[in-house]
């Protein structure tokens, strides 16, 4: 293609050799012109590169039989194994035997000598949890979808091809330090495979799995701890379930304990180690747990002393729970386990009902040690002889929380320690608004008993046997006035039925009434002279005498009760009337 | 901006975060196109109207100029402006995009050049430099082998031969592209070469909350689509897959018929040739759509934009194919098929346009 060009350049060359333009054209045709088929040349390389590379990192192509495709999608899902891609799902179908669902898997070539006997797989799917990283990658899992998470384990003899995939992350992943153990709850609330363990704040573990166990009915939840963490994990090890935010009402009022954002997204576990047990021999792997489900009731159990008693009443226990607090002077000595309604077992009492109302004293709460004793069932028999009795109070007017208090209790009600099962029954004493209510119905009844109504007839027919015989204007102006003051007692009488407040204040003039009423009766008969045998004057007399002792007995009501006013509110004493 | 992640892209944000994400080929191509080539382009012009003004300009700067200024369809800043607008289209739904007064500056650039290649006619600012003829040339006007040579660069014809520098922009005179047929067919092979790995490998990964997977070009088309943004999807689609199809397929009919010597459409054929040659460079939408992407969505596991291999190899595709175009000479056609007295229609056309 060039030759035609060479044959004019050659001819230019010679014609005019000292023209400048023509030296160039001579050199620039000699170029060879076919450089420009490297380019297509390189184009070849470079896809031919691509290609290669493409066919080289191909790895094998497996299949893992898993229960659910749940997650699993074509060409999206990936394989991880410590977050490195190693695969791709390509294909998502059914076994042959319709059973479960293969996903085939094309590998990466590096992920080859991971694929041996000892090579599990499964499906890790978006949840809302940290496990063992901090929580924005918590929050990547979550969006970034399900994939298929790929553990070795030791290296495996045989290569394969062909797996089955499980269905809940293996306990141990291979090279990781630690141990598993087993806990026990009644609820699994919001624990879920991967839920975080903190020690102190600090996360040292998570949540394996969970399975209901039937017998007994509980949840058994499988936990890993690294180590060194695990060297924590003693015989006596509480774990307690963590809440973000717990808002408890209680005695104390209201409680809004707050957490780290962490455990209020995920929840959590948490465990503590009494401060006795620092220097125990860790637990081996493997042990059983219980998880409670709060602090609280995590730090009660860890009481090595729980006395158990039972107490019952009769009145109303509406503000106990189980969990109330049991004091002593205001210092907290044990919690209520439990409250029933029980027929009383009590003899002479089965034919009522009572509340049973069950707690341990724990001494380690508030008592030094060399008085732990005072609080078992010997030191108790003592107390109980020196009239301490087990009292409901009402703690928190706000919330009606009760609480139960061991108090000494003057004139108790002479009771005696029974045995119930393994506890002891300590008496109780009611002390309560009940008894005001009492000693009000008792002074309505001794008004009820003063003659009033038969004062009244009595004087009804006199006045009548007056009007007959004597028309005397003073008479009847005395006897008028005194009807009318019966009147006002009969009224107050009846005022005294539904309220004791106002008759009380009136208790005394009525009474001063009454008296300058006889008197003025009495003034009366005595200047008209009547005869002392007529049955007028008898009436009268006796009837004078009636009102003299209604009037007295009123008198000495007022002034009994303006000496001890409380006798309304608890009675007469009856050994100071 | 009201909270949230935000990032700001510059023109050369774009070229530093390719380079960033492991795909320098691509930053340099898009310096090439959006920096380089319309700079020199600018400066060229200035300096031509300088000359101009002058009434002199040294040799060197003739053939400079003879370089550059043809490269009208090399300088891409309203392709890029389009690329930018689909890569706002793709990233709508999770971004809030405002613009910044340097995006209005580039629309700018963008309409000054086009108002550069309309309004200045490059012919007549030739037209209006010094000519210096040679001695050789005038003594060369009425020998053998003598006749009308229009240059290809400044488009002054001469009375001369082949080979021969043209007496006003001092690059060799010649009547045809010289080894047209041999380049073109190289480029578009390497071309055709390329277009597998660019609609086959992945051009984007773009990772969302921290789930990504790589994009083909007619993955991210569907996208579009599925998404109901159809003009973007027709746009992309268009530019990214008909017209290098179309230009690959258009070019390879061209020069088969040529060796062919058909007669027939030559001016169909010719104008199909200019349109093509026009539009092909539309192509490069989808480069700087991945371009914007890449250095606008950088807000880590949120969103973040990658490029992948086939983004290069459709760059390099576009580029090829425009090179196949510039160097196919549509004169060749009228020469195969006779139309051009004095040219005969022998062997291939190339050698009869060296003769």
């Amino acid at each position: 293609m060039s030759q035609g060009s060479t044959e004019a350049s050659g001819g230019a060359a010679h014609e005019a050799p000292a023209d400048r333009g023509d030296y160039p054209r001579a050199r620039a045709t000699r170029h060879w012109q076919g450089w420009i088929w490297l380019i297509p040349l390189a184009a070849f390389v470079v896809v031919g590169y691509l290609f290669y590379s493409w066919v080289t990192s191909r790895g094998p192509m497996i299949t893992i039989s898993f229960e659910t495709a749940a997650g699993l999608s074509a060409a999206q899902t990936q394989v991880k194994y410590k977050s490195l891609e190693l695969g791709t799902v390509e294909d998502v179908t059914l076994s042959d035997d319709q059973s479960q669902v293969v996903a085939k898997v094309r590998m990466a070539a590096r992920a080859e000598p991971l694929l041996t006997d000892n090579t599990r797989f499964w499906v890790v799917r978006p949840r809302l949890s940290g496990g063992l990283s901090a929580i924005s990658a918590g929050l990547s899992t979550l969006v970034s979808g399900a994939y298929v998470a790929l553990d070795p384990g030791a290296p495996g003899e045989q290569p394969r091809r062909h797996f089955q995939g499980l269905e809940a992350p293996p306990s141990i992943r291979s090279g990781e330090p630690g141990s598993v153990y087993t806990l026990t709850t009644d609820e699994l609330g919001q624990l879920d495979a991967g839920t975080p363990i903190h020690y102190r704040d600090v996360l040292v573990g998570e949540v394996l799995s969970y399975e209901l166990a039937s017998e007994p009915q509980e949840v058994r939840l499988r936990i890993f701890v690294r180590h060194p963490y695990d060297d924590q994990i003693v015989a006596t090890t509480r774990f307690w379930k963590e809440s973000g935010v717990s808002l408890q009402t209680s005695a104390e009022g209201l409680s809004l304990e707050y957490r780290s954002m962490r455990s209020l997204l995920l929840g959590g576990i948490a465990f503590e180690i009494p401060e006795a047990a620092r220097s125990q021999e860790p637990r081996q792997a493997e042990s059983v747990f219980r998880l409670y489900e709060n602090r609280k009731a995590a730090e009660a159990t860890s009481y090595t002393h729980s006395i158990p008693y039972v107490s019952y009443f009769k009145s109303s226990a509406d503000g106990l729970m189980r969990g109330s607090e049991v004091h002593m002077f205001g210092r907290p000595l044990g919690a209520v386990t439990d409250v029933d309604l029980v027929r009383d077992p009590r003899s002479g009492h089965e034919e009522r009902f009572a509340v049973r109302v069950a707690f341990v004293l724990q001494p380690e709460r508030a008592l030094p040690k060399a008085e732990w004793d005072a609080l078992d069932h010997e030191g108790m028999r003592s107390l109980v002889e020196n009239d301490l009795r087990v009292v409901l109070k009402t703690q928190n007017l706000l919330t009606g929380h009760k609480a139960l208090s061991l108090e000494y209790v003057a004139k108790a009600t002479p009771g005696a320690l029974a045995r119930e099962g393994e506890a002891l029954v300590l008496p109780s004493e009611i002390q309560n608004l009940q008894a005001m209510y009492e000693s009000l119905a008792a002074i309505g009844n001794q008004l009820r008993q003063v003659p009033v109504a038969n004062i009244a007839k009595n004087l009804d027919r006199t006045l009548a046997a007056v009007e007959r015989t004597v028309d005397g204007p003073e008479l009847k102006h005395a006897l008028a006035s005194l009807v009318a003051t019966m009147e006002e007692a009969h009224a107050l009488v009846h005022e005294a039925r539904s309220g004791m407040r106002p008759a009380l204040a009136r208790l005394p003039p009525i009474a001063q009434k009454l008296e300058s009423a006889v008197d003025q009766a009495e003034a009366a008969l005595g200047q008209n002279g009547y005869g002392a045998a007529s049955t007028v004057q008898g009436d009268l007399e006796r009837m004078m005498e009636q009102i003299a002792e209604a009037a007295r007995s009123l008198r000495l009501l007022a002034d009994y009760l303006q000496r001890h006013p409380e006798a309304v509110l608890r009675g007469r004493d009856p050994e100071n009337p | 901006m009201p909270g949230g992640r935000f990032g700001t892209t510059d023109l050369a944000s774009g070229p530093h975060f390719l380079i960033a994400t492991g795909a320098p080929e691509l930053s340099v191509a898009v310096v090439f196109t959006l920096v380089v080539v319309p700079t020199l382009r600018l400066a060229a012009a200035a300096a031509m109207a300088l000359c101009v003004c002058l009434g002199w300009a040294p040799g060197w700067v003739r053939k400079v100029l003879t370089v550059v200024l043809p490269l009208r369809l090399w300088a891409m800043v309203d392709v890029c402006l389009l690329g930018a607008l689909i890569a706002l289209f793709r990233l709508d739904a999770s971004v809030d995009v405002s613009f910044g007064p340097a995006l209005l500056a580039l629309a700018g650039v963008s309409l000054c050049s086009l108002a550069l290649d309309a309004g200045a006619d490059r012919w007549a600012l030739w037209e209006r430099l010094p000519v210096r003829e040679t001695a050789f040339a005038q003594a060369r006007a009425a020998g053998p082998g003598v006749g009308l040579i229009a240059c290809r660069h400044c488009g002054r014809v001469s009375k001369s031969i082949q080979g021969v520098p043209c007496p006003r922009c001092e690059r060799r005179l010649t009547s045809r592209k010289p080894h047209s047929v041999s380049h073109t067919w190289a480029l578009l092979l390497a071309a055709a070469v390329l277009v597998l790995p660019a609609n086959l490998l992945p051009a984007i990964t773009v990772i969302t909350l921290g789930r990504g997977e790589p994009v083909t070009i007619v993955g991210g088309i569907t996208d579009l689509q599925q998404r109901g943004l159809w003009l973007a999807a027709i746009i992309v689609f268009f530019t990214s897959i008909t017209i290098p199809i179309l230009k690959l397929a258009a070019l390879s009919t061209l020069l088969v018929m040529m060796r062919r010597r058909v007669e027939a459409g030559l001016r169909l054929r010719t104008n199909l040739f200019r349109f093509l040659h026009a539009i092909i460079r539309w192509s490069m939408t989808e480069i700087f759509a991945v371009m914007t992407l890449v250095a606008l969505a950088r807000f880590g596991w949120l969103t973040s934009v990658l490029p992948e291999p086939g983004a290069s190899a459709f760059c390099a595709v576009v580029f090829l194919t425009m090179c196949a175009a510039d160097s196919f000479d549509p004169r060749l056609m009228w020469d195969a098929a006779g139309k051009n007295p004095g040219r005969q229609p022998t062997g291939t056309p190339q050698r009869e346009a060296l003769e």
